[in-house]
Formats: C-alpha cells, structure tokens, sequence
C-alpha cells in the first residue's frame, strides 16, 4: 500500500535531490505538497520542470533550491545561492521526454527563445533536412504531481474531461524515479476499479499518495476549482520584496504547520466560492 | 452450550423465522443480522425492505441504521417511506421484525409512554413503522429480551397491534395481516395459543428452565404441553454471524470467545 | 420568463412565525436541513408546531431551544444514541404536547393534504391508543373507522395535515427551484405537497441545462418550491447521500450535552447562539473536518482509509 500522510511524502524528497513539478502554468501545481517541503526546511534542492509557476517561484524563494532548472526568467530576489539555468519550454519538457523513452536525448526543431547550453547540443539531420537540437534526457529524483483521485494501492485517476491536461504530468511520471502524487480524494478499490478507463497513473509507476483536498489552491484544479486569483496576485506582490516575502511565507506557509490547517484558515466560505462543482454520485 | 451468547441465540431464533424467497421488512439491530444471516444461509432469496425507503440492498459492510447510507450500497431501488411501507398495506410483506419497551400476553406493544399519555413519567419514541408493520405484514415476530418490567399485564399505551383484546379483535378492527407469530426472548422462543391468542413457551434455550421463562414474565403465559428445547445455533451460523457478518460486535454485543 | 427563486438564508429563515407549522425533510442522521435550523433558532420564534414523521434532529433543537408547542409525529429516536431527551422531557413536563401516530399515519395525512381530499384511507393505526387516546386532537378530528361502500372492508379513515412550511434540504438544483436529491427520499414529496410554503436548501447550484440533461433525477420541480437558498454543508453536522456523511463526534457531542437543560444551554450558546452566520458554523468545526466527511463516489459513504501506512 502507498498512502502516506503528507508529511511522510515530503520528508521522501532528500536535501539535494532532482525535485520536478507537474501541473500547468495555472493549474494543478502541487502546492499543499509544496508547502510542506518548504516548512521542513530541505536544503540544495535541483528543482526543475517544464513550465514557469508559482510553485516554482515559491520554492526558489523558501532557501531549500541550489539550481532553478525550469523555463523562468532569472529573478536576483530568488535569493543567494539560486543558479537559474533558463530555457525554452520545449526543450525543458523535452529532456523529460528523453528520460521517459529511456533514451540520451530527443530531438527538437530548433525555436527562437531556445538557447544553446550545456544539455541542449545543435545537431545535423543524419537524413539530410533540417538542423535540430539534441535534448539531453534529465531523470528527476522524485516527481509531485496533483491528480483528482487514487487508492490506497497508487492507482491514481484523472475524470475523463481532464485527461489532456494530464498529458505532460504522465511524461513526468514516466521520467522520474521516484513518483509522489497528492490527490483531491483517496477512494476505495472499488472506486477506482468501477471506471478503469480513468486510471492516468498504474500502481506501478506511483510510489506514493497522499490525500490533499484543494491540494492545488492557490492554482486551479481543473474540474475542481478555480484558481484563487487574488491570492496569487498577493504573492506576486508580496514577493518582491525579501521583508514582505518574509511576512507571505510566514503567513501562507509556516503558520499552517499542516495543510489541514491551511484549509482552516481559508475557511469554507472562500473554498466554497472556489469550488466548481463538487464531484456526486448521481 | 449454556455460554453461548444470548445476542446469537437470539439472531439465529429470528432468523430461522425468514423462508427463502419471502419479502421481509427490517429493522435496526439484531433484525438486520438475522436478515443477513438468513440470506447467507437458508434464504438466499429473500427481499429485504427497510423503511428508510431501500429495497434489497447488497451492503459490504454492516449498517449501522436503516438510514446508513451504507445500507444503499447494492441496492435494487432507493425511494422514499411511502414506497417501503405502502407494500405494507398492499400484502407484499410476508414478515416484519419488532422490538419493543413493553409487550403484553395478546403480544401488544408500547413505544409510546410510561405513565399518562398526555403528561408521562417517560415519553418513548413513538411507534414508527412498528404500528404500520405489525399491523399490515402477512406475519410479525417480536424480539424482546425476557423481564418483568417488559413483558406486563397492563400496556401504558398500545402503541402497536398485536391480537388486540383477543380472538377476532384484529378482524374487526381491519387489520389485514395474521398479527404477531412469535416472540423471540434471551431465554426462550414464545408463541401465540391459536385459540386464546395469548402467549406461551414454545422452545428453550440451553440451560433455560420453563419456570426460569415464567418467572421472568409479568402475566400468566398460556399452557402448551409441546414447549421443547430450542435447537442450539449451528457451527456455520455462529462463524457467520461473528466473523462475517456483524465482526465488530455493532449488535451481536455479548459474545464470548 | 421564470423567475429565479434564489434568496438568502435569512430572508428564508423570515418566512417562518411564531405560532406555524413547519415540516422538515429528511431522516434519522440524514439530510435533515440542520443549517436553515440553526439560523431560525437564532431569530427567537416561538410556539412552533412540528409535523414530522422522523426528523429527530430537527425536533430534538427545536425542543432545546424552546421553540417547539406541539408535535405531530411518529418516531423521534436518535439511531446508535438513545432518545431525544430535550424533546421527550418537554413532554413529560408539559411544555410541549404530542399527537402520536403511526410512519404510514403521518405519510397519508400528507398525502391527503397533498391530494386535495379530505382523507385518505388506510389500515394501520386502526384498534391502537394511536387512534383511540386523545393527545391534543379529537381522535375523531384525527382518523376514524369507516366501512368501504364498494365491499363492506373495514378501514380507518386519516384527516390531511397541512404546514404552512416545508424545509427541505437536497443535492442541487436550478435557480427555477427544480430540485435533484439522491439516495433515499424520506417524506419529502409528500411534505412537499402538503406544505402551504416550500422552502429548499441546496449543496449546489447548477444550470436548468443540467436538469434538462437527468429529468429522472429531479425530485421537486421548480413549480412546487417557493424559496431556495444556495447552502453547502445545509445539513452539517448530519450528512447528505452523495455528498458527506454525519459528523459522528459533532452528534455525540449534542446527545451528551442534552442530558440535563444546563448543559444543554451551554451547547445552545457555543453552537446556536454565539455563532453569527451558517460559515462561522462551519468554519467552527473547521474546513478540514467538513471535507474528511465527504463519501466516497462508488461506495456513497465514507471511505475509511486502512491504517497501515506502507512507506
């Protein structure tokens, strides 16, 4: 069985480790997880991804992050020690795909915004075309990604709406050694075996879930909830500046010692005016 | 035998009440168990009816109410009260289950009120669907643990019809079902005289005496010269009913290992 | 074009005056519409009347706060407690009365209410103190014995009961009031039409197309209900089927506090009175309680997580 609490999740991912995040740039970031990595303190953290978000930011913020290996602009308050190794987009999902298929590196055409770096080598086309860029694969330690439901044995389920949006966290998935999923719901095997067709991640390639209801807030969950978008303008503002950075991470991260605590405090009221629609057995 | 739970004696006794392919309405507590525990066994046909309005539920775990909602699980139809208790008056329920604070010889019962109706010294539920089962099912059977304080000469209030005033009073009143068959106590299984309709000792359970059944009664139990020991609850029935059925003790409460 | 009959819960609450009668929705520790009551236990009114068939909880608070006269009823019980005690005392020491009947009792005088006949005709309850003993109503005002005309069958005849409220608290509906509710339906269609003024709470709001798409699922139409009121968690701390399931503790809690009149005022203070709004109530308990009582989708109730933890 692969339930943990979200505690025993977070004290998986080791100081140092090759962290990637699922999710999009708006929805599904796995935030309540985030959170708790960033309350026990890891340090050296290889943080890395396909995308640009607030997880992101909010990591490279905290002091747990070395190297900010994801498509995000350098920011000289992400604070000391952060080396930041920006790309473009495709090739940052890209070496996901590599370590996926099991192979050294993929192939990508070449895009404006993409820079020539270490892990990304111009290359000649063997059958005569179009030059294009070699991706070096890149494993990640351990992969969190925030999914609608799963049971206990790992299964995880994504409603069936919503299974393009899952596509790039399934690569993820696949790339990484280790694969930590925090979910809306944990429901029974029965659940779970009545809609098969909804599984996106087997028990066998998930090592870990954890149940986290609105685990995606202040981002969105895709037939969940919405975003909470005056909360992520307040962080944008807040982190600015390290004294009122300081007072957000206090605020929003440290005083909720546990993510039961931190939908206590947003209270149901605003949780309700989020939620989309509550899923029923009808 | 005598350390045999009286909960089961008590289970397996109603049980053994159900015939397979019947339709039974039933109640919270050791109905539930012995309903479960007939269609496991001899009747696995039976439809069970409960009044929260579900009909043949298959639940994986045990109930802890006729409103559980683990008691929907599996279920044939979902509707509401009216549905339940109007196959009642239709004749559809071949047996019903009871419970009861006070019961008297013509198998009567109150739920109703200790003391004056209208200022009593103890208010009790209210009838419920007990009025409407024992009044309308083909056949009811009472489950009632033996004391004197229960099982009275004199109802404060007959909440719930059994033969009434005697011979012919169900009758007249348009009662369409047979009335109460039998009265399943910790010390014994009772029964109704067919003439008189009060009610007498049929069976024992192990270690139980006759007198040891009076005794425990308020009223004078009617005669009957064929009362003989109940037969014991079988090996299959008591694995069952503790390991499979009710195995964390939610009804089946004095079981000794 | 119809008009949405979507009001706020005090405006719904205000409907209700002293001296009414009012009928809830609901049964044993479900979909009971425990939110819309906690607000009208606030508001002070008095000398209500309840016509109920098992909606314990509802009648239980109301009891404890006072507000209740006179019961028509059948069972009021709390499964897996023990009594109604605030109710039942109230009885025994005069401060409120009860007229007794059978499940099926209450149901056919809703339904006569509901039919638009002076009676309906059954056979239970017949040659019973339910019929024969007086509590506040002429037994002979309440049912009475009558011989078929067509065969000579003998029948008890029951008189209609009609509230001037109906509370019901359901799954969702539309704004036009068409009202879905899933797993069992207790009284509700019957206290529905019985009632002079049909109020309903609901977990959700969702679009008319939404009902359009499951006609089977609507329980109420939107003709049938004058208010509703959009409630999550309305029926807190009981549960509704497909949503949550009732909040164990929450109800211990209650049954403990209702052994004598002082502890239970105390009760009243912290939960009733010294909370302003139904999201402070909640937010009392706190959000991650409310949602560690949601069901499961395929089981419909509470999944409990095995113990054993692997990693």
């Amino acid at each position: 069985m692969k339930h943990a609490s979200l505690k025993q999740a977070a004290a998986m991912v080791s100081d140092g480790a090759i962290l990637a995040l699922g999710g999009s740039e708006t929805a599904r970031q796995p935030m309540a997880l985030v959170r708790e990595i960033i309350r026990q303190g890891k340090k050296g953290l290889h943080l890395c991804g396909y995308r640009q978000g607030a997880d992101f930011d909010m990591l490279a913020r905290s002091g747990c992050v070395a190297i900010l290996d994801a498509p995000i602009s350098a920011d000289p308050s992400h604070g000391d020690g952060v080396v930041s190794k920006p790309m473009g987009r495709t090739a940052a999902f890209a070496r996901f795909e590599a370590a996926a298929a099991d192979l050294p590196y993929v192939l990508v055409k070449p895009e404006t915004m993409q820079l020539v770096s270490d892990g990304i080598v111009a290359v000649e086309d063997v059958f005569g075309g179009e030059a294009a860029l070699a991706v070096r694969r890149l494993d990640p330690d351990i992969a969190i990604i925030h999914a609608h439901t799963a049971d206990i044995y790992g299964n995880v389920q994504m409603d069936m709406k919503f299974h393009a949006d899952f596509i790039r966290d399934l690569v993820l998935a696949r790339a990484a050694k280790c694969v930590i999923v925090s979910v809306e719901q944990i429901v029974s095997p029965q659940s779970i075996v009545s809609a098969p067709w909804k599984t996106v991640l087997p028990a066998e390639v998930v090592d870990c879930v954890v149940e986290a209801p609105y685990g995606a807030l202040p981002t969105a969950c895709e037939g969940r909830y919405q975003a909470d978008e005056d909360a992520l303008v307040e962080y944008t503002k807040a982190s600015r500046q390290a004294l009122t950075a300081r007072q957000w991470f206090d605020a929003h991260v440290y005083i909720s010692g546990s993510h039961a605590l931190y939908l206590d405090r947003l209270g149901m009221k605003h949780i309700q005016s989020l939620t989309v629609k509550q899923p029923i057995r009808a | 035998m005598t350390g045999i739970s009286r909960d089961i004696l008590m289970a397996v006794a109603a049980s053994r009440e159900i015939r397979d392919g019947e339709t039974a309405f039933i109640g919270t507590g050791l109905p539930m168990v012995a309903a479960y525990l007939a269609k496991a066994t001899h009747a696995p046909t039976v439809s069970l009816v409960f009044e929260s309005g579900i009909i043949d539920p298959a639940p994986i775990e045990l109930a802890s109410g006729v409103g559980d909602y683990k008691l929907v699980y599996g279920s044939t139809k979902v509707a509401g009260t009216f549905y339940a208790l109007s196959l009642l008056q239709q004749g559809k329920v071949d047996i019903g289950f009871l419970g009861t604070a006070e019961i008297d010889a013509f198998g009567n019962l109150n739920s109703t009120v200790i003391g004056d109706y209208r200022k009593p010294k103890v208010r009790l539920p209210g009838s419920g669907g007990a009025n409407d089962i024992a009044s309308m099912a083909k056949r009811f059977v009472i489950i009632a643990r033996a004391d004197r304080k229960r099982f009275v000469e004199k109802l404060n209030y007959l909440t719930t019809p059994g033969f009434l005033d005697g011979p012919g009073a169900r009758e007249a009143a348009g009662l369409p079902g047979a009335g109460p068959v039998k009265v399943i106590t910790d010390l014994g299984i009772l029964g109704f005289d067919p003439h008189t309709k009060r009610m007498r000792l049929e069976e024992t359970f192990p270690g139980i005496k006759a007198e040891d059944v009076q005794d425990a009664i308020g009223f004078r139990l009617e005669a009957y010269s064929r009362a003989k020991p109940a037969i014991p609850p079988t090996s299959v029935q008591i694995e069952l009913l503790t390991r499979k059925i009710d195995p964390t003790g939610m009804y089946i409460k004095d079981f000794q290992v | 074009m119809a008009r949405s009959k979507l009001v706020s819960l005090d405006e719904a609450v205000a409907s209700v005056h002293d001296g009414m009668s009012i009928t809830a929705g609901g049964f044993a520790h479900s979909h009971q519409p425990m939110g819309f009551f906690r607000a009208l236990m606030r508001t002070g009114v008095k000398d209500l009347t309840i016509m109920g068939v098992a909606e314990c909880w509802v009648a239980e608070w109301l009891a404890a706060a006072g507000m209740l006269r006179r019961a028509y009823f059948s069972n009021f019980m709390f499964e897996g407690f023990g009594r109604c005690r605030r109710f039942s005392e109230g009885i025994e020491n005069g401060t409120i009365e009860a007229e007794d009947h059978s499940h099926f009792g209450m149901v056919m005088r809703f339904m006569a209410a509901g039919l638009g006949l002076p009676f309906m005709p059954m056979r239970s309850q017949a040659g019973t103190d339910i019929m024969n003993v007086r509590g506040f109503e002429n037994p002979s005002d309440k049912a009475q014995m009558f011989r078929s005309p067509f065969d000579g069958e003998m029948l008890s005849l029951i008189s209609p009961l009609n509230p001037d409220i109906a509370v019901i608290h359901a799954a969702r509906a539309d704004e036009l009031g068409n009202v879905e509710l899933y797993g069992t339906t207790s009284v509700i269609e019957e206290q529905v039409r019985a009632a002079a003024t049909v109020i309903v709470t609901v977990e959700e709001i969702v679009s008319t197309d939404e009902i359009r798409r499951n006609p089977q699922a609507t329980l109420i139409p939107g003709m049938m209900v004058d208010k509703l009121v959009h409630l999550p968690y309305g029926a807190f701390p009981l549960g509704i089927y497909g949503y949550y399931e009732y909040d164990n503790a929450a109800l211990a809690e209650y049954y403990e506090a209702s052994r004598s009149p002082k502890t239970t005022r105390l009760w009243l203070d912290k939960w009733v009175h010294g909370i302003k709004s139904h999201w402070d109530y909640l937010d009392a308990h706190g959000a991650s309680r409310l949602l560690s009582r949601r069901t499961d989708p395929h089981l419909g109730y509470k999944y409990d997580i095995p113990e054993e933890v692997a990693i």
